[in-house]
C-alpha cells in the first residue's frame, strides 16, 4: 500500500531553525579561528620567506641557516647609495678597496649572518627538556594513575601539580636560576665562594654551587615548566586504556608492573606522544626561563664543538643561544629597515621549527596508533 | 537430556556423594565493599567439587559475582574491599593466609570475563601472554602451548592460519573463546567464568557451552550466569544466592525439578525478580 | 499451591487455562461414565447414545490440553512445580480420554444388552460402578485441590475395587455357565466389569501423577512413598545433595 499523505513529513518549526542556526554559529566560530590562524601564519610567512631565498643559485639562503648572527655594517658612499654588508665581508672588502668612500658607517647588531646558533640551541634545549620531562612525567603519571589510590592526599598532590601550570614563566625562570644555576651539585676541584655547601670526595669536592648559565640548567627549568602538562596528559591517556586489559592481565597472574608494562603502557603511547606534542609547543617558545638560565648572546662556536673539544660535561654546562631569545633581542634593536629581514626570517624559522617538532610527534603518534588500535 | 547419568544419580538411592574431591571450600565467608560497614556476602559456606561445573545464580546484586571474584582475590584490587569473616580454601590452602601470593593464586585460578577483552595484539601473543608473564621464552614451548590451548578452546581450525593477525579481527564468540584459550594456556586448576556468554549470540553461546562441557574433564569450572536455562544445561550443581546469602545449593537437576526452598522455586519460576 | 504469581501474567493465565481445561475434561469423563451406567441400569438407550456422542468432546479436549501444554513449555520454559503441573496435566488428559473410551465401550455393549429382554442381575453392576466412580471422583477432587493424602487414598481404594471386581465378575461368569439362554448378555456384563476395573486403574494413574506433581516423587511401579516435606531434599549449607 502507498500512503496518500506522507506521515513523516518534515515539519517547519522553531526547533529546527534553532538547530540550523546553532550549527551555523559553531561553524562560523571554527572558521573564524581558522581565518585568524591563516592571517597570522600567512603574515609571518609572507614577511619571512624572502629571507629564506636569494636571487642567485642555489636559491636557498643557506647562510641564513648555517651561520651565526653577525653584525651588519651600513654606510653611504659619496653618491648617496646605501650599502650594507656583514661584518666579516666588510673587513675583506675594506682590504680590497682601501680607497672606497665610507660615510656615516654604523653597525646593526645581529642583522647579518644567520640563525644557526640560536636554531641549534633551541633544538638542544627542547630536546633535553623533553627527555627530562618525559622521564619524570611518565613515571609520575604511572605512579598517580596505577599505584596510588584516590585518597585526599592524592587529590591534594594532583591539585598541586595542576597549579604548577598556572605559575608565571618568569617565576620559573627565577626558580631555575636560583636552583640550577646556583645551587645544583657539581664536582669541582676548587669550591666557589658562593657555594651553598660542599664536602670532599676523594681528591675533589662535591659542591652545591650550581651549573651556571647552561644548557642543563635551561633544560631542567623548562622541564619543570612543562611537567604539569605532561603529567596530566599522560595520566589521562593511561586512564583511557580500558580497565578490561588490566583485569585480564591480573587474572592471568601478572604483577602490577608487568601489567603496566605489557597491557597498559603500549596502548597509552599515542596519548603520551600527544602529551609530547603539547609539551614541545609550550616549551619551545618560552623566553623568560631560558633567558636567565641558559642563554647568552655572543657565542661564536656551535654547541657541538664543545662536545668535541672539551667533553660531555662541558657540553652540558655551556650556555647556548636560543631562537626566542634571539627574536626578543632583535625586536629590541632600533627600528631599521635593514634589520627587518633578519627579524622576519628568524620569526618564520622559529615557527617552522616548532611546527616541525610537533609534526614529527604527530607522525609518530599516528604510526603508533595504527599499530595499537583497539 | 544428554547426561542421563546425572539424572539417575539424582535419585536418593545413588551413593556417589563426596567421592570426587573438593577443590574449593568456602567456610562462612563474609565480605564487604566499604571497609566492613555493610556486608555484601553474609556468611557463605559451600564446597565446589573437582572436574565439575558449578553454577551460581541469583538476581542482580545478590553477591554471586562478588563471591567469584573473591575466589581468585581479584577483589584485592579494590581498596575498600575487605573480608570480614571466614576462610576460603582452595586445594586445601587458605588463600588469605599471610604467605599466599595473590599472583601465584591467580596462575592456578583463572578467570574469564563477561565482556571479552583480548589484548589488541596478535592471536598468538594473546594466548602466549600468560606464559610470557611467567618468564617462558622458548619459542617451541610457546608454540606448543598456543596450539594446545587453541585446540582445547575449539578455535584452532579457525585461527591456525592467522595466528599473527590481530585478535580484534575475530568475531565476538571467537574472541571469547580466545580469552578462554588465553586462560587455559597457563593450565590453571580452576576456571572462573563471570557470565561468559552474556555478550554473545545464541550460536556462539552454544559453542562456548559445548566447550565448557569438554573443559570440565581437565578443569574445575565455576560459572556465574543470569540465564537459568544455561545453568540447567551445563552445570552439575547450582547455588542460588539472594541478597548476599546462599539460599540453596544442590545438584542442578534437583534445583530445577524440585527445589527445597520456596524462594528458590519462586526465583527459577519467574515469580519474583 | 503457589502463593505468589508469576511476573509474566500471561504465564499465570496459560497455566490456569490448562488446569481449568483438564478439570472440564475430567468432569466430562465422569459424566460420560455416569450416563452410560445409568443408561444400562435404567434401560435408557438415549443415555448410552449421549455418552458415545460426548466422547468426541473428550477427544477434542485431549488434543487441546496437549496443545496448551506444548505452548506453555515452548514459550515459558517452566521449571520445578510449573513443569510438573504441565506434564501432569498432559498425562492426566490421556488417562481421562481412556476413561471416556471405556465409557463408550460400556455404552455400546449396554445398547446390545438393552435390545434383549431385561436381566434382573444387571443391578449388580451398580455396586462395582459405585466403587469405581468413587475412585474417579476422589482422583478428580485430589487434582482440583492438590490433595496428596486424598490421592494416596485413591491408590489404597483401588485394592477395594479389585476385590469388588473379582466378586462381581465371578458372579456373572458363573451365570454364564449355568444360564445359557442369555449367555451373550452375561458375556457383555463380564466385559463391562472389566472395563469398570480399568476405569479404576486409570483413576489410580491420575492419582499417582498428582502425587508426582505435588511432591516430585514418582511412586509408580513400587516407588517409595514421599517423605515429609521438611526432610526432603537438600540443605542450604555445605555440600550439594545428590
Amino acid at each position: 500500500m502507498i500512503a496518500s499523505e506522507n506521515p513523516f513529513k518534515a515539519k517547519r518549526s522553531w526547533t529546527h531553525l534553532r538547530g540550523k542556526l546553532g550549527v551555523g554559529a559553531f561553524g562560523a566560530a571554527t572558521y573564524f579561528i581558522l581565518f585568524c590562524a591563516v592571517l597570522i601564519f600567512g603574515q609571518i610567512a609572507y614577511k619571512g620567506l624572502p629571507t629564506f631565498f636569494k636571487s642567485e643559485a642555489p636559491y636557498v639562503n643557506t647562510e641564513f641557516f648555517t651561520s651565526n648572527p653577525e653584525i651588519l655594517r651600513v654606510w653611504h658612499d659619496a653618491e648617496g647609495n646605501k650599502f650594507s654588508m656583514p661584518d666579516k665581508d666588510f673587513d675583506i672588502w675594506r682590504e680590497k678597496n682601501p680607497d672606497a668612500v665610507i660615510l656615516d658607517p654604523h653597525a646593526l647588531n645581529y642583522s647579518a649572518g644567520g640563525i644557526a646558533g640560536p636554531l641549534v640551541g633551541t633544538a638542544l634545549l627542547v630536546f633535553f627538556c623533553m627527555i627530562i620531562a618525559l622521564s619524570v612525567g611518565i613515571s609520575a603519571a604511572i605512579y598517580l594513575s596505577e599505584y596510588c589510590g584516590k585518597g585526599r592526599i592524592m587529590s591534594l598532590i594532583r591539585l598541586s601539580i595542576l597549579n604548577l601550570a598556572g605559575v608565571p614563566s618568569i617565576v620559573f625562570a627565577l626558580f631555575g636560576w636560583g636552583i640550577f644555576c646556583h645551587a645544583a651539585p657539581v664536582i669541582v676541584d676548587h669550591v666557589d665562594e658562593r657555594s651553598l655547601f660542599a664536602f670532599s670526595i676523594g681528591s675533589s669536592y662535591l659542591s652545591f654551587q650550581g651549573w651556571g648559565t647552561s644548557l642543563l640548567a635551561g633544560s631542567c627549568t623548562l622541564a619543570i615548566m612543562v611537567l604539569p602538562v605532561i603529567i596530566t596528559a599522560c595520566e589521562e591517556s593511561l586512564r583511557a586504556v580500558p580497565g578490561g586489559f588490566r583485569e585480564a592481565s591480573f587474572a592471568l597472574g601478572s604483577s602490577q608492573w608487568q601489567t603496566i608494562r605489557k597491557a597498559v603502557l603500549p596502548y597509552a603511547l599515542p596519548g603520551i606522544l600527544t602529551a609530547t606534542v603539547l609539551g614541545i609547543t609550550r616549551v619551545a617558545g618560552e623566553t623568560a626561563p631560558i633567558m636567565l638560565t641558559a642563554t647568552s648572546t655572543d657565542k661564536t662556536d656551535m654547541p657541538m664543538q664543545a662536545l668535541q673539544n672539551e667533553g660531555v660535561w662541558a657540553f652540558f654546562t655551556q650556555s647556548v643561544q636560543a631562537l626566542p631569545f634571539h627574536i626578543y633581542t632583535l625586536a629590541k634593536l632600533p627600528d631599521d629597515p635593514l634589520s627587518k629581514p633578519m627579524q622576519n626570517g628568524a620569526t618564520f624559522a622559529f615557527l617552522l621549527l616548532v611546527m616541525g617538532f610537533a609534526f614529527i610527534s604527530i607522525l609518530l603518534r599516528n604510526r603508533v596508533r595504527k599499530k595499537l588500535k583497539w | 537430556m544428554h547426561d542421563t547419568s546425572n539424572a539417575l544419580s539424582a535419585l536418593p538411592k545413588a551413593t556417589k556423594k563426596k567421592k570426587s574431591s573438593t577443590v574449593i571450600e568456602v567456610d562462612d565467608i563474609g565480605f564487604s565493599y566499604d571497609y566492613g560497614k555493610t556486608e555484601t556476602l553474609k556468611g557463605i559456606s559451600m564446597e565446589v567439587p573437582k572436574n565439575q561445573v558449578t553454577a551460581l545464580i541469583g538476581p542482580s546484586g545478590c553477591g554471586k559475582s562478588t563471591l567469584l571474584r573473591c575466589l581468585n582475590r581479584m577483589n584485592d584490587l579494590i581498596d575498600t574491599a575487605k573480608i570480614t569473616r571466614g576462610t576460603i580454601r582452595i586445594l586445601g590452602q587458605d588463600i588469605h593466609a599471610a604467605d599466599v601470593d595473590a599472583i601465584e593464586l591467580r596462575k592456578q585460578v583463572g578467570m574469564v570475563f563477561q565482556k571479552y577483552n583480548p589484548f589488541p595484539k596478535s592471536i598468538y601473543d594473546n594466548v602466549a601472554y600468560g606464559l610470557r608473564i611467567q618468564g617462558v621464552k622458548k619459542k617451541s614451548v610457546l608454540d606448543e602451548a598456543v596450539e594446545r590451548s587453541l585446540k582445547s578452546a575449539a578455535l584452532w581450525d579457525e585461527a591456525k592460519d592467522r595466528l599473527k593477525d590481530s585478535a580484534l579481527g575475530l568475531s565476538g564468540g571467537q574472541q571469547q573463546r580466545l580469552c578462554i584459550a588465553r586462560t587455559i594456556a597457563v593450565r590453571p586448576k580452576v576456571i572462573l567464568m563471570d557470565e561468559p556468554c552474556s555478550a554473545l549470540d545464541p550460536i556462539a553461546t552454544a559453542k562456548v557451552e559445548g566447550l565448557m562441557l569438554e573443559l570440565k574433564k581437565d578443569f574445575t569450572i565455576v560459572i556465574v550466569t543470569h540465564s537459568m536455562q544455561q545453568a540447567s544445561r551445563i552445570s552439575d550443581q547450582t547455588a542460588f544466592f539472594y541478597l548476599g546469602e546462599l539460599i540453596e545449593y544442590a545438584s542442578t537437576s534437583k534445583i530445577f525439578t524440585s527445589p527445597s526452598v520456596q524462594q528458590t522455586e519462586d526465583y527459577i519460576s519467574g515469580r519474583f525478580g | 499451591m503457589q502463593p505468589s504469581e508469576h511476573i509474566l501474567t500471561t504465564f499465570d493465565q496459560a497455566l490456569h487455562e490448562l488446569r481449568e481445561t483438564t478439570l472440564t475434561m475430567a468432569v466430562g469423563a465422569q459424566r460420560n461414565l455416569q450416563n452410560t451406567i445409568n443408561g444400562l441400569l435404567q434401560r435408557d438407550k438415549q443415555l448410552c447414545n449421549q455418552a458415545i456422542a460426548d466422547d468426541e468432546d473428550e477427544d477434542q479436549l485431549e488434543i487441546l490440553i496437549d496443545n496448551l501444554g506444548m505452548q506453555i513449555i515452548v514459550r515459558f520454559q517452566p521449571v520445578a512445580t510449573d513443569l510438573r503441573m504441565v506434564i501432569g496435566a498432559m498425562k492426566t488428559s490421556t488417562n481421562l480420554e481412556r476413561i471416556s473410551d471405556q465409557a463408550v465401550s460400556i455404552a455400546k455393549r449396554s445398547r446390545k444388552i438393552l435390545k434383549n429382554e431385561e436381566i434382573p442381575e444387571v443391578g449388580r453392576i451398580e455396586g462395582l460402578y459405585q466403587v469405581a466412580a468413587a475412585l474417579l471422583a476422589d482422583a478428580i477432587t485430589a487434582y482440583a485441590d492438590s490433595n496428596t493424602e486424598l490421592a494416596l487414598s485413591v491408590i489404597e481404594q483401588q485394592k477395594e475395587l479389585k476385590k469388588t471386581h473379582k466378586k462381581t465378575s465371578r458372579f456373572f461368569s458363573r451365570k454364564l455357565e449355568t444360564e445359557t439362554a442369555h449367555y451373550r448378555d452375561y458375556l457383555d456384563l463380564v466385559l463391562i466389569c472389566r472395563w469398570l476395573d480399568r476405569v479404576g486403574g486409570l483413576a489410580t494413574n491420575i492419582a499417582e501423577d498428582i502425587v508426582f506433581e505435588i511432591t516430585s516423587t514418582d511412586i509408580r511401579h513400587g516407588g517409595e512413598l514421599p517423605r515429609e516435606l521438611t526432610e526432603d531434599g537438600s540443605n542450604s549449607n555445605g555440600t550439594p545433595q545428590i
